[in-house]
This record gives C-alpha cells, structure tokens and sequence, in this order.
C-alpha cells in the first residue's frame, strides 16, 4: 500500500496567528471534524481543534510555533438522508488574518457524493515558510 | 383506565362488533385479512401528496430501476443514450435535483428559502411502452418542487451544530490516529463516531414528522408512435399538475391538503379527458397505541368529447386504531367510500372492522 501523501504547503513568512477553515462552496454540506497534531517525528501532541458548521476555523498558531509540527484532518461530510446523491467538495484553507493563504481539496476523498452515509476525509499537511 | 377496565371495555367493544366469538381465531383468519385490505383502501384510495418522481405517474408501467443523475450534463448524456438511431428505448428511468448547486455553502442555504427550494428541486424522465406488446413508447418528463419544507435537516442550523459536536466528541474519544494510517483506518473510525449521532437523528426525525411542506409537481408525457422520434410521429398524451400543503396539528398531527389534475389525449368519447381532484387528509397518533386518520376529497372526471359523461363523485374514509395488548393486535375500525357515480344506484359507503397485527396507519410516518 503506497505511503498516504503529506501536504507541505509553503506560505511567505510573516506575523500573526495561523488556523485552518474547512468549507463546503459547492454544495450545502455540514462538516465535522478534529484537526490531529504531531511532533516532527510524528508522534501524536493531540486534538489541535475541532470543527462544526458554526466554528469552522481552528487557530494553530504563529509559523515559528508550528514549523516541524505535522497536523492531519480527521473529517466527515455529515449526511441528511438525501433521496438522491448530492456532489460534495471540501476545501481546506490556511488563513491569516483572514487571508486565505494556501486552499486545497483533500486528495483522500475530499470530493465525492454523499447520500444516506457519512463520508470521511482526511488531509494530512505540514506547514512551512516559502523561501 | 385500570387493567380490568380496559378489558372489560375490550371485551364489550368486540361483542358489539360481534367479533369475540372470532378472537380466537383471528390471527389466522383470512377474512379478517380481507377486512383489513377493505379498511386499508379507504385510507389508501387516494394520495395526498406529490409524488417522488411525477414523471413516473404517467407512465403506463412504473420503472423497476432509476439512475440517480448528478449534474444537469450527466443528465443530457443519459437522455441522448436512450435513442438508439432513431427510436426511443424503453424501460428507462432517471431523476436528477439539476439545481443542486444552487444550494451553495450551509449558511447561504440555511438564510435563503428560494436556495433551499432550488436545491431540493427534482427532475425525472422515463418511457415505456404505451402498452403490452406495443411498440408504441411513452416518453414522461416532470418537475419536483419542495418550496417549503421546515423538516429539511440540512436547514436546520442547531441540529447540524449538535451532529458536528456530537461526531468530534466521539472522534476525541477515539484518541489520535497514526499520522500515516491507511484511509481504511479513518472509515472505520467515522463508522464507530456515526453510531453517537443516530439517537439525535432519530430525535429530529419524531420531531419534524409533521413540519410544514409545501410542494408542487408538473410532469407531460408524448407518444412516439413504434418510438420513432419524428414530428410526425409524436403526440402529447398526457399531463398532471400535483399540489400537496401539509401543516402540523400541535405535536401528534398533520393536515394535508392536496390537489392535482391530469389531462389525458383521447381519441374517443367514452375515454375520460382530464380527472382532478381536490381533498384534505387528518392524521393524529396521540399515542403509541392510538391513531386516527379522516380524509375527504370531491373528484371531478370530465370527458371532453363527450360531456354528457362527465361525472363529479365524493370520497370519504375515517380509520381509527387501537392496539390492544390484550389482543396482541390492533382493532381497525373504518368507515368510507365513495359517493353515487353516474352508473352507481347509491353511495358506495361502508362500515368495517377488523383486528390485526400489521397496524395500517404506520408510524413510520411520524
């Protein structure tokens, strides 16, 4: 089984806090989720945040804080028992200070069509300074 | 009411119905069988709804299969494979909510009715032969529109919140999972995290079972003569509108009033031309044991080539249900039917009564 893909997404330096939004544009879909961090060798620190349609953005903290750390997003596009498949896109943003510096869908089923099942996603991303 | 009570009211109750003799009997009987169709039928004689797919109401024999299609270029490439050269297939059905992305992001959707409506809209299409053995084929294209709909969960903001919070909580619980674990291991996680949002799905369903709807449908249909899809070939058949507005009754209730009409091409006199029919449903399930259902509807049947035919009828039905342990089954009692016809000597109005174990107004309507 090939090795699971690891995001490095690389944003110009600068100050201020980091944090993560998860959004659904296309559709109208809720989201769940807990955002996982990791030490530099990758043994899990713990929940980072947690994610709802309501509080969709989880501070991480400033780019020093965070250089080595691994974060990985444990979520779910939560179904409401559609008669017929609906489309769903996730998308995932790094933001500070309200600016959207890096999206991205996931790649581990971040696109999809959801029905009567809940459908997890995972992104798995390391952030680092852009040289 | 006491035990004792209850089964003297029960017991009273069966020996004026003249059924006490039977109750030993009657899970086995066949007449009581029968007596439950009968009091099945004048709950079930007419719909008061939209239906699913109004397309599909106009086909001579409704699909055994339909193909979900999402996007509307999904829906026109599904269409173009239904004509083989130039005849149409038949046997072939597909829904599709063409609008779907009108819904937008959650919140756009949750503060807009008209996004809600978009997004819930329904398109279908399916043909089938006009009839056995013709090779005549019956195209029906229609349109779904939920416009209201307060039982929408996807429009419910603190429900939504409540099975986000729910399914972090139960993820936490779980513990990190290995930075590099295989997808299966996050499928296998959301399984065991969906189980803590059921009972509030559960919840919210019992809770909205008789939210306010409001739906309208419209569905045409055209005959290809031996499916050649030529002008000359072509002729409409048939069309329907469809309306239903259903609105709660405190917590235990729900009134339906619905309507639709449907036109028919006829190319003779006797053959009835449209059919429309008005009419208003009550159900009320004040508790597990108890449910009642009343409904009245005035059926208009015209015949356009022939006027003198033209008929206006009634159709009434009352079910009550009473579950009585003692039994183990439910008592039916009903009353209904429709008035004179045109043919008729008098109304077709009956009383029945029946026990049984499947109980007919189901509460998985609630």
């Amino acid at each position: 089984m090939p090795d699971p893909v690891i995001a490095t997404v690389e944003i110009p330096p600068g100050p201020g806090s980091l944090s993560v939004e998860l959004s659904s544009p296309l559709t109208p879909q809720a989201l769940a989720g807990v955002l996982w961090r990791y030490s530099a060798d990758e043994t899990p620190e713990g929940q980072a945040g947690a994610f709802t349609p309501a509080l969709n953005s989880v501070p991480i903290g400033a780019l020093s804080s965070i250089r080595n750390k691994f974060f990985l997003i444990e979520g779910t596009v939560l179904h409401h028992n559609d008669p017929q498949p609906v489309p769903y896109q996730v998308v995932v943003s790094i933001v500070r200070d309200g600016h959207a510096l890096h999206t991205e869908v996931p790649p581990e089923q971040g696109t999809g069509q959801i029905k009567d099942q809940n459908m997890p996603f995972v992104y798995r991303f390391q952030i680092k300074e852009a040289v | 009411m006491s035990p004792a009570g209850r089964t003297c009211a029960v017991a009273c109750l069966l020996s004026l119905l003249g059924a006490l003799p039977a109750t030993k009997s009657w899970a086995q009987s066949d007449q009581e069988k029968v007596k439950r169709e009968a009091i099945g039928k004048l709950i079930s004689a007419v719909d008061y709804g939209v239906p699913e797919s109004p397309a599909f109401e106009l086909l001579p024999e409704q699909p055994s299969e339909v193909t979900n299609v999402i996007t509307p270029k999904d829906f026109k490439s599904a269409l173009s494979a239904w004509h083989d050269g130039s005849k149409l297939r038949t046997g072939l059905a597909l829904d599709s909510r063409p609008l779907v992305k009108s819904g937008r992001s959650l919140k756009e959707y949750q503060s807009s009715w008209w996004r809600q409506a978009a997004f819930r809209t329904v398109l279908s299409a399916g043909t089938s032969a006009a009839m056995q053995g013709s090779t005549d084929v019956v195209f029906a294209g229609g349109i779904r529109i939920p416009l209201i709909d307060k039982g929408d969960p996807r429009a419910d903001a603190k429900y939504n919140e409540r099975l986000a919070t729910l399914y972090d909580s139960a993820l936490a619980k779980l513990g990190p999972p290995p930075l590099r674990a295989p997808f299966d291991t996050f499928v296998a996680r959301a399984a065991k995290a969906s189980v803590a949002l059921e009972p509030v799905r559960e919840e919210f369903r019992r809770s909205h079972w008789n939210a306010l709807k409001l739906e309208l449908g419209l569905a045409a249909s055209l005959q290809a003569s031996s499916g050649i899809v030529r002008r000359d070939s072509i002729q409409a058949d048939r069309a329907g509108l469809w309306g239903a507005l259903a609105v709660p009754v405190v917590r235990v209730g729900q009134l339906t009033i619905a309507g639709k009409t449907a036109w028919t091409r006829s190319d003779t006199s006797i053959a009835e031309t449209n059919r429309s029919l008005l009419g208003a449903r009550l159900r009320l399930y004040p508790s597990e044991q108890l449910s009642f259902s009343a409904e009245f509807a005035r059926v208009w049947s015209d015949h356009s080539r022939d006027t003198s035919r033209n008929d206006r009828w009634n159709h009434l039905g009352a079910v009550f249900e009473w579950y009585v342990p003692e039994l183990k089954g439910w008592l039916g009692l009903g009353y209904g039917g429709d008035t004179k016809r045109r043919d008729d000597t008098g109304d077709k109005l009956s009383l029945s009564y029946a026990i049984y174990h499947q109980r007919l107004l189901e509460s998985s309507e609630k």
